[in-house]
C-alpha cells in the first residue's frame, strides 16, 4: 500500500522521523533535476535540495493540507531556485557554457584546458543534450520553470499554478510560448531540423 | 484561405500546447482533433511542437548522489536536536495549553453533565461574589485605620470648591 505523501507529512509533523525520510527518498531526484534544470549547475542544485528539504521539515509544525504536498515542495525549491539565479545577477556570476561563444564547442574552448574528461563527454547524445539544456537556460525564467516543470516533473497546470502564483490561463499561455521560443531556438542551435532529428 | 479558417486555426494552434499535455475539458480536445485531421497546416505545427518535445524529453535527467539522503537526515537530526535544547518551559507550557484546549474541544460538549454542573457551580459562585463583596472590606486589614484617614468625599468636594472659577463681573454701560 502506498501512503500519500500527505498523509506522510501529517506523520512527520507529529515527529515520526521515518515518514520524512521516506518523503526525502521519493523526491530528492525529482528535486535535483528539476533545480538543475533550472540553475544550471548539479552541486548547487543538490545543495538547493538539501535547503528545500530543511525548510520542509522546519515548516512541518504548519503544514496544512489545504493543497497537494507536491505543489508545496515545488513552491519552496522554486522560490530557492529564483533567489540564487537573483544572486548570480547580483554577484555577476557566469558559467563556462555561458562564456563560449555561440557555435563554438564548449569543450575545445580555450577556457578548456584540462581535457581528462572529454572522451566520456563527447559523444554525440551527450552533446546533444548539452545544447538542449543550454537552449533550455536561454528562456525567460517563467518560461523555463512552467516548462521544466510540465515536461519533466509532469505536473498538471493547475499545480504549476500553484508553485508559479499565477492563474492556470497565464500558466497554458507561458507554457505555449515557451515551447514556440523553443522550437525557434532548437532550429537556432541546428538541432531542430527533421534533418537532424536523433532520438 | 478565408478569415473564418484563419481565426479558428490561430485559436486551435494557440490552444496546441495544452493539447499535448491534455489539459483540456473533453469537448475541447475533441473539437482540436477533429482540426487537426483536416487541417495540414495545423497537423504540421502539432507535429512540429511534438519533436522538440521529443528532443526535449530526450534529455537524461540527472539524479541525486547517494550522500545526499545521508546529510539531510543528519542535518534534519541535528536541527531537531537544538530545537529540542531550545524548548524552553514557556513553550513547554504553551503547548500543554494548546493540547488541554484541543482536549476541551474535542470532550467537552454542551450536553456533558459535567460541563452543566461546572457552568453552573461557576454562575452561583459569580453571583456569590457580587452579592457579598461589601463584606470583604471588613476583612482587609488597611481598612481599620479609616477613622485616622482623611476622608475621600470631603476632599473631593473641597478640590470641586477651589477648582470653581470666579464668575466675571463685569460693567456694562448703557
Amino acid at each position: 500500500m502506498i501512503v500519500s505523501d500527505e498523509k506522510l507529512m501529517l506523520e512527520c509533523s507529529k515527529g515520526d522521523m521515518s515518514a520524512f525520510e521516506l518523503l526525502v527518498r521519493r523526491y530528492q531526484d525529482a528535486l535535483v533535476n528539476y533545480i538543475n534544470f533550472t540553475i544550471n549547475d548539479y552541486h548547487r542544485a543538490e545543495d538547493l535540495t538539501q535547503e528545500t528539504f530543511l525548510r520542509v521539515f522546519k515548516s512541518a509544525n504548519r503544514y496544512e493540507p489545504k493543497s497537494t504536498f507536491k505543489s508545496w515542495l515545488y513552491t519552496i525549491a522554486t522560490n530557492l531556485a529564483k533567489n540564487e539565479l537573483r544572486n548570480r545577477r547580483r554577484r555577476k556570476t557566469y558559467f563556462l557554457e555561458d562564456m563560449v561563444a555561440e557555435n563554438e564547442d564548449v569543450y575545445h574552448s580555450e577556457y578548456m584546458i584540462d581535457t581528462r574528461f572529454q572522451p566520456d563527454i563527447l559523444y554525440e547524445k551527450k552533446e546533444q543534450q548539452q545544447l538542449i539544456k543550454k537552449t533550455l537556460n536561454k528562456l525567460p525564467e517563467n518560461q523555463r520553470l512552467a516548462l521544466t516543470l510540465v515536461t519533466y516533473q509532469e505536473l498538471t497546470y493547475e499545480e504549476i499554478s500553484e508553485i508559479l502564483q499565477c492563474s492556470v490561463g497565464a500558466v497554458k499561455s507561458l507554457i505555449h510560448r515557451a515551447r514556440q521560443n523553443m522550437k525557434g531556438l532548437l532550429l537556432k542551435a541546428g538541432i531542430g531540423d527533421s534533418t537532424n532529428v536523433k532520438s | 484561405m478565408s478569415k473564418v479558417k484563419i481565426n479558428e486555426c490561430n485559436n486551435i494552434q494557440a490552444q496546441l500546447s495544452a493539447y499535448y499535455d491534455r489539459e483540456l475539458p473533453a469537448w475541447k480536445y475533441h473539437i482540436i482533433r477533429w482540426h487537426l485531421k483536416r487541417c495540414s497546416e495545423c497537423n504540421a505545427n502539432y507535429a512540429e511542437l511534438q519533436r522538440t518535445q521529443t528532443f526535449l524529453n530526450n534529455v537524461e535527467p540527472v539524479k541525486a548522489t547517494e550522500s545526499l539522503l545521508t546529510s539531510v537526515m543528519s542535518s534534519v537530526n541535528s536541527l531537531n536536536a537544538v530545537h529540542k535544547e531550545r524548548r524552553s518551559l514557556v513553550n513547554r507550557l504553551s503547548s500543554f495549553v494548546e493540547r488541554f484546549q484541543g482536549w476541551m474541544r474535542g470532550n467537552i460538549r454542551t450536553y456533558n453533565s459535567y460541563y452543566i454542573l461546572g457552568f453552573f457551580v461557576g454562575v452561583f459562585m459569580m453571583i456569590g461574589v457580587t452579592l457579598y463583596s461589601p463584606q470583604i472590606d471588613k476583612i482587609n486589614l488597611l481598612s481599620q485605620n479609616n477613622d485616622k484617614s482623611i476622608n475621600k468625599q470631603e476632599r473631593l468636594v473641597a478640590f470641586e470648591v477651589i477648582l470653581q472659577p470666579e464668575p466675571k463681573r463685569t460693567l456694562k454701560i448703557r
